[in-house]
């Protein structure tokens, strides 16, 4: 049939699922699997777990490293976003891509030279206390759940459509795959599982996005002046509208999505996997050359979906005049628009692929906070054997698998864009502050970085809930507390601010000898004298 | 390796390299995030500048070339921070450390 996804929308169970996009993504799953068993032979310690034996080369780490930031909500979040208010969602693009320079300058060759397996230990460095990795694992565990949650459902629903397959049983798809690959291939299959599905994802992205341009004769100008007279709103798509309804939370999300890039865990740990500084720094050299390129392909086809979807009654409910499966399927859409029906199956495998890629990544960095951060280093106080570390690695995946899928069910119905943007949040007040200050402020000490991080994850939180997305539309509440819907403007200063006064406040002794090992740390940090090396092979 | 350590700190040429490169990182960082910002405040609070049309037969604005600027300029700061890195930072801190391991091998004392 000509439409697939318009019966599997409607949720008819008669076999309409799509053929192609199940084939292809079988496909995906067995090259995966198959790279797992391989990963699984060469997963023996910890470091091979959580590092991928720090021998992953710069090219291949940028191309993980993408992956892990090109998620579904980038894909398809992105392209439904500039479907629906055009120059609008080219904001979130700007922002996505905006951050990436600031890990480049300031933390990705300091943290690979101080840490081990998480950004955790490289805080630790210099305030190697309990509560501090507690409370540093806590962001990592918080975001990097809030964010699993969002990812689940977004596949239940994208797979729900494409497929046509239950939402529970596509959440406990992902789920039991995510788990094979992390908990038998550790890092390595990750890292693999990621860089494949970032290539599918780039060439699937630009096939189409030729696709589109081909029909327009490559003129930019046709691109968007098409786009203007098909969208109701007509040019001003090409000017920021009403997305934001005041400047305030306009200003914190750009904030969020900055900062949060520089936060968030399982990207961060990314930076331990390889050999040495300099590959670090080539890392983010070729993420954000990818990810830009990326962003890039996002632009034509977010602006080529209002052009060959928006004008096309076939793609709209009858009933109710939306876009069949909601905006986040316009990318989807404008591939069977624009390139035909096995090139639609192509993408929808790619897009469940990148999902299942993302999530692994998460769970991992999960993982990590629960076994290296909090059972090793606070309840063991580094001493478990490796063999011990690698087997409670495992038992943590396993648990956090099954909570994802638990919670990825219990959350269906709720607004996973909220999820992610609260996920950054807590990244740009926890994770950022803590990692950023201990690295680049003498005067951080461990009593302001529990006190202030603490206050800065509890102000996150509250002002989340207290604000309109949560307070009025979740909780049904008639006015919010908290007027703004994005709170990371302020939730990051008050973090920081109470970080500085109660570590200049601090004259414990704790606080004298994290002051006094600052200059260990810049030695480290410029040398790489001291941080750890690549297992040989 | 504490002595190393210790002879590295007490190097002029290491205290040199490391305000260096701290200065050359802060400047790009704070021109991304200049950059960023004001891309940033005239979307929330003149949003009618990125309205205006490059000419009048265009319906490209403003507010597009504004936005591909902030991703160009992430690529050219990002480029010139790996080539100054890979060209001076890079052999700098290898000849520190050149000098302080000859020097607290033939020393113990690392002085």
């Amino acid at each position: 049939m000509a439409f697939p996804m318009v019966a599997a929308a409607s949720g008819t169970p008669d076999g309409s699922v799509n053929k192609v996009a199940i084939a292809m993504f079988l496909v995906f799953v067995c090259i995966t699997l198959g790279i797992t068993y391989w990963a699984a032979q060469r997963t023996r310690t910890s470091q091979d777990f959580y590092a991928a034996g720090r021998r992953v080369t710069g090219l291949q780490n940028g191309l993980a490293i993408a992956g892990d930031f090109m998620s579904a909500a980038s894909l398809l979040g992105v392209t439904g976003l500039i479907f629906i208010g055009g120059f609008d969602g080219l904001i979130f693009a700007v922002a996505g891509i905006a951050g990436w320079p600031i890990v480049m300058f300031l933390l990705a060759e300091r943290l690979r030279n101080l840490g081990k397996y998480t950004f955790t230990d490289a805080v630790a460095m210099r305030l190697d206390t309990a509560s501090v990795r507690v409370l540093s694992a806590c962001g990592t565990l918080i975001a990097v759940v809030l964010y699993l949650i969002a990812q689940m459902v977004g596949a239940g629903k994208l797979v729900e459509v494409l497929f046509g397959i239950p939402y529970t049983w596509a959440v406990m798809t992902v789920g039991v795959l995510m788990i094979i690959y992390v908990t038998f291939g550790g890092m390595i299959a990750t890292t693999w599982v990621q860089i494949i599905k970032a290539m599918l994802l780039l060439f699937g992205g630009t096939v189409l996005s030729i696709m589109v341009m081909v029909h327009l004769d490559f003129s930019v100008e046709a691109l968007f002046r098409e786009a203007t007279l098909v969208h109701e709103q007509g040019t001003a798509i090409m000017q920021p509208g009403g997305l934001f309804s005041d400047p305030i939370s306009a200003i914190s999300l750009g904030t969020a999505l900055v900062f949060g890039t520089a936060g968030l865990p399982h990207i961060l740990m990314r930076f331990f996997t390889v050999p040495d500084a300099p590959s670090a720094r080539r890392s983010v050299l070729f993420a954000t050359g990818f990810i830009g390129y990326f962003y890039i392909l996002i632009f034509v086809l977010g602006f080529g979906a209002i052009v060959f979807v928006a004008g096309n009654p076939n793609y709209f409910d009858s009933a109710t005049g939306k876009l069949i499966g909601g905006s986040n399927m316009a990318a989807i859409h404008l591939a069977q628009a624009a390139a035909g029906d096995l090139f639609l199956g192509f993408l929808s495998a790619v897009a469940f692929a990148t999902i299942l890629a993302v999530v692994a990544g998460l769970t991992l960095s999960g993982a990590s906070a629960i076994s290296h951060d909090i059972y090793v280093n606070v309840m063991r106080d580094g001493t478990a054997s490796d063999a011990d570390i690698v087997r409670l690695s495992r038992i943590a995946t396993l648990v956090l698998g099954v909570l994802a899928v638990a919670l990825g069910i219990a959350f269906e119905q709720q607004n996973v864009a909220y999820m992610v943007a609260l996920a950054f949040t807590i990244a740009s007040s926890v994770n950022f502050p803590l990692l950023f200050l201990s690295m680049y402020w003498r005067g951080l000490t461990p009593r302001g970085a529990v006190i202030g991080g603490g206050i800065g994850l509890v102000t996150a939180v509250t002002l989340m809930v207290l604000g309109p997305t949560v307070w009025v539309q979740t909780l049904g509440f008639e006015r919010a507390i908290f007027p703004y819907s994005y709170p990371a403007l302020f939730s990051m200063t008050v973090s920081i601010v109470t970080i500085v006064v109660v570590s200049l406040l601090d004259n414990s002794a704790a606080a004298g000898r994290a002051r006094a090992s600052f200059d260990n740390l810049l030695v480290r940090a410029h040398t790489g004298i001291g941080a750890e090396e690549a297992t040989e092979h | 390796m504490e002595a190393l350590r210790r002879h590295i700190d007490a190097d002029p040429a290491f205290q040199a390299l490391q305000k260096r490169r701290s200065r050359f990182s802060w400047t790009l960082a704070l021109v991304m995030l200049g950059t960023f910002y004001a891309f940033l405040f005239v979307v929330a609070f003149k949003p009618e500048l990125f309205a205006i049309p490059l000419h009048e037969n265009s319906v490209i604005t403003w507010g597009i070339v504004g936005a591909l600027t902030v991703m160009a300029m992430a690529q050219l700061l990002t480029a010139i921070y790996v080539i100054r890195s890979n060209r001076e930072f890079d052999p700098a801190a290898k000849s520190i450390i050149g000098h302080a391991t000859a020097a607290t091998s033939t020393a113990p004392n690392g002085q």
